[in-house]
């Protein structure tokens, strides 16, 4: 074969002249630039086919997009047809007809819903070290202290916000408002919200949740950083949405973990109960959502933004509400992580080894610090040596 | 290392991840052929509407069916094909197409050097000798090379689409690549040039 049967047999020849694009003339580049002998011969028979040229018609952007529009409608309502009788079938062109115009009135509502949605961009920040505890930043921009490392906020009661099981701190005037709330607890605190609609969340260290004091709209929605355990409140009409930077999780009713934290590359979600869908934020129109049961931990990576799913122990995922610490084969950097977030501490090391351990066992983070250290001495076989206050060293 | 750009293979492992159940294939398969393929649809029929609605059940009957195709290696092919079909079909039930038979080609693809803005003063021989080239083309030569100009496909599939015999299709390829190749055109200018003289 000559050079120019070769480039006649070579369909990306023709992809270069007719459709050209920064992916294939970067390629033909490198061709050229690798087989500077045959570059004079390519580029005058590519330049004579460039003058033989011919014109196509093409979609513009907006036929294309309601294209894909038209196509994912079909797509759905076949895959949503399949599951009921054939009889129904026939009455799908009339349901078309009814969906068209509630898709009409939808799209309205969703671009409504997107300028809403706007609000939330509140930009991925670390925990403020300064601070000294817990603060509840109200919508006005007034910071309440909660005071107590381990504190509690109430907000079932229309009339008012109980903060720790006694004091008030807003009027009703000011809970009618449906801004968000911020609430920030720092490394070595943890706190429990009850929402209006009755869902717990307990918040863990170094943790931010944005939530309104009621809720409107037809979606619940709450932004977490960082990692907090829900028990959310049962209402199938009302679904709840935890939001963070990567993921959205959409729930009914349902208990179950997100590990958010900025820091760490990973986002996990673990379901104890009930059933969960995680959105990934960036995702194409036709991408599906993912479907957590029970007992399955799906692991997001930051990076790759692949998730994976995992059968785990929903529990052991659960129990650092009641402030207990379960670690099953799992890496001795994590745990040291979840100790450094717990008790505000820094815990160094020089040995990579020591961060890849794996180890197993259960830590009752109530005690204090010294004795938690000595047991997880214990278990990973080594030992910590106290710096200072604030920083410990592994030998 | 630049990117390779996207081949059969590529294809192939996108329909593979698209069968897993990945729907991120499938609006990847959708975004690179859609253009393609309405490219193609445009030269046969001009009503854009129906070109659209064609590739609409196309992708549909993909999306739902194809778990079925058993050669994702000829996925292309599949795609051109079906296209065709599918438009046919549509113009003979609104009977636009009254003598309708299945060797219908209607294909409408002009190169530009045939269109009244193409001006060359240059007297150039090669060129001459290309435009007689192309005069001669009927319609389903064209349809030809624009299959072989704007797609992947093989001489086998493209005579499959055109009952035609792939050598044939390759040898009409050729034919009008010849006036195209430098030796060929050049030497004769080349000569041109210095009998001039």
């Amino acid at each position: 074969m000559d050079i120019y049967e070769r480039l006649i047999e070579n369909p990306l020849f023709f992809k270069w002249i007719y459709h050209p694009g920064p992916e294939i003339d970067s390629w033909w580049k490198t061709y050229l630039e690798m087989n500077p002998a045959e570059a004079d011969q390519i580029l005058q028979f590519k330049h004579r086919f460039k003058a033989l040229g011919f014109s196509v018609e093409k979609l513009s952007d907006a036929e294309k997009k309601a294209l894909t529009k038209r196509i994912i409608f079909e797509i759905e309502s076949i895959e949503r047809g399949e599951k009921r009788n054939k009889f129904m079938i026939g009455l799908i062109k009339y349901a078309a007809v009814a969906l068209l115009f509630f898709s009409i009135g939808s799209m309205y509502i969703y671009l409504k819903m997107d300028k809403r949605s706007k609000e939330w961009n509140v930009t991925e920040t670390r925990i403020p070290s300064q601070l000294q505890g817990p603060v509840l930043i109200l919508p006005h921009g007034n910071s309440i202290p909660l005071k107590k490392s381990e504190s509690s906020l109430d907000y079932t009661n229309p009339d008012k916000v109980v903060l720790n099981n006694d004091s008030v701190i807003q009027s009703r005037k000011e809970v009618e408002t449906v801004e968000q709330n911020q609430l920030i607890i720092p490394y070595g605190n943890r706190s429990k919200v009850i929402l209006s609609d009755n869902t717990v969340v307990w918040l863990n260290a170094g943790s931010r949740l944005i939530y309104p004091s009621k809720f409107t709209g037809d979606r619940r929605e709450v932004m977490l950083f960082g990692e907090a355990f829900f028990d959310v409140s049962k209402n199938k009409d009302l679904p709840f949405v935890v939001k963070t930077s990567f993921l959205e999780v959409k729930v009914l009713g349902t208990e179950f973990d997100v590990s958010a934290y900025p820091e760490d590359n990973i986002i996990q979600t673990v379901l104890k109960v009930g059933s969960v869908t995680i959105h990934r934020n960036s995702a194409g129109i036709f991408e599906k959502d993912l479907e957590l049961r029970p007992n399955q931990m799906a692991s997001f990576d930051k990076s790759t933004q692949n998730s994976k799913i995992y059968n785990v122990n929903a529990n052991e995922y659960a129990i650092w509400t009641k402030g207990l610490l379960s670690f099953d084969d799992l890496e001795m950097c994590r745990v040291l992580k979840s100790l450094e977030r717990f008790y505000n501490i820094q815990i160094h090391y020089t040995d990579p080894k020591t961060g890849s351990l794996r180890i197993s066992g259960k830590l009752d983070l109530n005690k204090d610090l010294e004795e938690v250290l000595e047991y997880l001495s214990k278990v990973s076989e080594t030992n910590f040596a106290k710096i200072d206050n604030d920083n410990y060293q592994i030998k | 290392m630049t990117k390779e750009p996207r081949n059969k293979d590529y294809w192939q492992l996108v329909w593979f991840n698209f069968k897993n159940g990945d729907r991120n294939s499938f609006e990847e398969l959708f975004n690179e052929f859609a253009d393609q393929l309405f490219a193609y649809g445009s030269k046969i029929t001009d009503d854009r509407e129906l070109l659209k609605d064609c590739i609409q059940d196309l992708f549909v009957d993909i999306y739902t069916y194809s778990p079925n195709l058993k050669n994702p290696e000829l996925l292309e092919y599949y795609l051109y094909k079906s296209l065709k079909r599918s438009i046919i079909k549509k113009l003979k039930k609104e009977k636009r197409l009254e003598s309708f038979n299945t060797e219908h080609n209607s294909f409408h693809l002009a190169f530009n050097l045939e269109t009244d803005g193409y001006h060359d003063d240059s007297k150039n021989f090669q060129i001459e000798f290309l435009k007689k080239a192309l005069s001669t083309l009927d319609e389903k030569k064209r349809e030809l090379l624009f299959l072989k100009f704007d797609s992947c496909l093989s001489y086998i599939e493209i005579g499959d689409l055109l009952n035609m015999k792939p050598d044939t299709v390759k040898k009409q390829v050729y034919r009008i690549i010849l006036h195209l190749r430098d030796n060929f055109g050049a030497r004769l200018l080349e000569l041109f040039f210095i009998c001039w003289k």
